[in-house]
């Protein structure tokens, strides 16, 4: 918790994997197309489960699913294939989630039932927040091209 | 109590003691009638949650008349690809719904329907459900909060037409809009991603695969609207609720029973 | 009345206890095998949804109540031969409970969500009050054996008593109406359920009780008088009649009905596996043996008829449940009177069940854990009457 006050910026997207003596600091991945996520960094990295949490009230008793704090929508950003186009699972360290919560120690279930895989291709996201929103619709609309994409993930992951 | 007072038979009781009998019999009757108050409460308490528009209550319409077989099974099937379950006929597997087939033994007369949950509004599932986690949303979509699911299956006990299933293993490759996962209840949503974002135009999937031009065997829609093709339909030529006796009032409902 | 603590070193004890620690072991390990692989291990499927160790929960449950009788009829009604085995009474009721709970919450498909079932919480629902219930009777029973041993507490002891008394009927009544209360179920929907697991409270508990009474009394090196026997026996013989007379009353009402037939045809005549443990284990070995051993005149005063009468009632009580949870939920539901129907998931057809070896280590292990805790506590605290006076010397 101390390297995180003290170096703020060692969780920057897409930058190689830092280390502070023996110990490799998590990565999170981003694409280079999106300039920034619904929050500011630190913001995200304390309140993340708040949002998380008030979106997912919003979405199951509400019906409310086009929130800013959209899971999917984090995914969508978060969880593009890399650069070697091996497609990451939740299970591997360097999912976005996983990478973090595996440095704190802090165990998340999230994945037991959510798909953790994006919807939407890395080219489709915007560099605006609006367009990251409107794709959170995108996921219940699409259903034949969602179909698809992710008939194409399951063969290259499984 | 005090026993101080010391009562012959036939004598008139103190003001003293008339007065803590009056107390006590106070006390103990507001003891019994508190409950009987709270138990009042809660079982008419609604049990919708949501700030959905109050008014609408979604309903389906399935006309067993138009539809085949083949077309029974497409529902499944679609169901299963939207929402990623699938069932080998295992006692375990999930079924959200399925191709349930009748016999009359007497006459020989058989048919095949879909079922699957029924969202009632006045669902068994809901009331007895020990965290809350199934509920009926304002808009009549009985839902499982699985995030609040304990996987106590006590509402899977309650259903009468075994519309719950149990997640009996560790769950891979979900789809986006279907979360689920090991140890928690589910049943058919109605598609109610599709519904949140396409209001009275959503078509569930089980409807998607055998609605087509030439005819239309399941309609979705507004119940509490007159003017839905829904509403219009069952006005005309009335439907079957399933287990009516029950008084449910049942969202789904079948003609050509 | 002078009460002490459990004092044996004999073998036997240490070796009960080490078994008991054993099955608990196992317990433990077969829920978290059961939480890790899902439960697809098990044999509960989607058709039997509560299993084995709901049985034996319910068992455990359903005893601690009746358990709770004898200090209640000394404290309530006022039976002073009673009260030298009262606090043996509070926490064997405190201990069978705990058990029963420990299963309930490993069996859970999210037991890691325990905080969430304390927290959220649906009122219309009999399970949320049953959990209410059950942890508020560990707590009221709790007081009243503080009650009872703290000396210048002791009079206060007896509206103490009232208040358990009336909790632990209402809980018994929250369990029976859980059954009792769904419309879905043809062999359940009845009112009568609550009574009958209360009438059955009284017999299994007391069963159990008398069970603890001769095991720890003879470990200990302690005796207990046939006066005092006899009275529980008494007790238990009104007790396991009134079993029958409800088990009766609940058949012939549902056979009354003519669409009620096919639910009482399978559980009476053809449901296989369930006829047999209704007949033969509930009504042949767990009602009517152990009144011919309580009541004939040549084996009304031996102690092992008395031991054997308790076991019996016990394996019958397994039956017993086993018939009502397993045996009401293999019936098929009536979805559409008049018809009959199939499908892929099972309708119309008798539900299969087969225990798995894990649902029945869970069992066990809840057993075992009262077992062990009554055992254990019974050893720190001072809860045993070190002599049992007779009657004519009171």
């Amino acid at each position: 918790m101390l390297i995180f006050l003290i170096s703020p910026d060692l969780l920057a997207a897409g930058t190689e994997a830092s280390s502070i003596g023996n110990v490799v600091l998590p990565r999170v991945i981003t694409p280079e197309n999106v300039q920034q996520c619904v929050e500011p960094t630190d913001i995200m990295r304390r309140d993340h489960m708040k949002f998380l949490l008030q979106q997912r009230d919003a979405t199951v008793l509400d019906g409310n699913r086009n929130g800013k704090y959209s899971l999917t929508g984090c995914i969508n950003c978060h969880a593009q294939t890399p650069e070697n186009g091996k497609l990451v699972r939740s299970g591997d360290p360097e999912y976005f989630c996983t990478a973090c919560h595996q440095y704190t120690s802090v165990k998340i279930d999230c994945f037991e039932c959510h798909s953790d895989r994006p919807t939407v291709p890395a080219e489709q996201l915007g560099h605006s927040l609006d367009t990251q929103q409107s794709l959170a619709r995108i996921v219940s609309t699409n259903h034949d091209g969602v179909h698809k994409k992710l008939l194409q993930q399951v063969t290259l992951g499984d | 109590m005090t026993n101080n007072q010391i009562s012959q038979p036939g004598s008139i009781p103190s003001s003293d003691s008339r007065r803590s009998f009056l107390k006590n019999s106070a006390a103990i009757a507001s003891v019994f009638v508190a409950p009987g108050v709270i138990l009042y409460k809660a079982s008419h308490a609604t049990s919708s949650k949501g700030a959905a528009a109050r008014t609408i209550r979604w309903g389906m319409l399935i006309d067993t008349n138009a539809m085949t077989e083949a077309d029974v099974d497409n529902c499944v099937s679609a169901c299963q690809r939207e929402h990623g379950w699938k069932s080998n006929g295992q006692p375990t597997d999930t079924q959200w719904i399925r191709k349930l087939n009748l016999l009359d033994s007497e006459t020989g007369y058989k048919k095949s329907l879909p079922m699957m949950c029924q969202h009632c509004e006045d669902p068994p599932c809901v009331d007895v459900c020990p965290t809350g986690a199934s509920f009926k949303r304002a808009d009549g979509i009985v839902l499982v909060d699985r995030h609040i699911c304990i996987g106590c299956r006590y509402c899977m006990m309650a259903c009468p037409y075994k519309a719950r299933s149990f997640i009996h293993e560790n769950i891979k490759n979900q789809t986006a809009v279907a979360p689920r996962g090991k140890g928690t209840v589910e049943s058919c949503t109605l598609c109610v991603h599709r519904i949140d974002s396409d209001g009275a135009n959503a078509v569930p999937a089980c409807a998607e695969a055998v609605n087509s031009a030439a005819k239309k065997p399941m309609v979705f829609g507004d119940l509490n609207d007159p003017d839905s093709e829904i509403s219009k339909r069952l006005a005309k030529l009335g439907a079957l609720k399933v287990r009516a006796d029950l008084d449910l009032n049942p969202g789904i409902r079948y003609q050509g029973l | 009345m002078r009460y002490s603590e459990l004092k044996t070193n004999s073998s036997p004890y240490w070796l009960i206890l080490g078994v008991l620690a054993v099955l608990i072991g196992a317990g433990l390990a077969a829920a978290h095998y059961m939480d890790v692989e899902g439960h697809h291990v098990s044999g509960m499927n989607n058709q039997i949804v509560w299993g084995l160790p709901h049985v034996f929960a319910i068992f455990l449950i359903i005893a601690a109540s009746g358990a709770l009788n004898i200090a209640s009829l000394s404290s309530v009604f006022g039976i002073s031969q009673y009260q030298p085995l009262s606090r043996l009474s509070a926490i064997l009721s405190i201990s069978l409970l705990a058990g029963g709970l420990i299963i309930l919450i490993l069996d859970l498909g999210r037991p890691d969500r325990l905080i969430v079932a304390i927290t959220y919480y649906n009122f219309k629902s009999i399970f949320a009050w049953n959990m209410i219930l059950y942890s508020g009777f560990v707590v009221v029973v709790g007081v009243y054996l503080w009650l009872m041993m703290e000396r210048r507490m002791l009079a206060y002891s007896k509206p103490a008593g009232f208040v358990a008394l009336i909790w632990r009927l209402v809980l018994t009544t929250g369990t029976g109406s859980i059954f009792g209360f769904l419309v879905a179920r043809e062999a359940y929907d009845t009112a009568l359920l609550a009574p009958m697991f209360i009438v059955m409270s009284f017999a299994f508990g007391l069963a159990v009780f008398i069970l603890l009474l001769l095991s720890s009394f003879s470990l200990d090196n302690r005796v207990v008088n046939d006066c005092h026997l006899q009275r529980l026996r008494r007790l238990l013989g009104l007790f396991t009649a009134a079993i029958f007379y409800f088990v009766v009353l609940f058949h012939i009402t549902k056979l009354y009905g003519t669409q009620n037939h096919g639910v009482e045809y399978f559980l009476l005549v053809e449901g296989g596996i369930y006829s047999a443990l209704f007949w033969l284990l509930q009504i042949g070995v767990g009602n009517l043996l152990p009144l011919l051993l309580i009541y004939l005149p040549s084996l009304n005063r031996s102690r092992t008829s008395l031991v054997l009468a308790c076991c019996l009632v016990i394996i019958g009580a397994i039956a017993q449940l086993y018939v009502i949870i397993i045996g009401g939920q293999a019936y098929p539901l009536n979805i559409f009177p008049g018809y009959e129907v199939s499908s892929s998931f099972y309708d119309g057809v008798i539900g299969d069940y087969m225990p798995s070896i894990w649902e029945l280590m869970l069992g066990l292990g809840g057993v075992a854990t009262s077992i062990l805790m009554v055992f254990l506590i019974m050893r720190i605290l001072p809860l045993t009457p070190e002599i049992l006076p007779d009657d004519q010397l009171n």
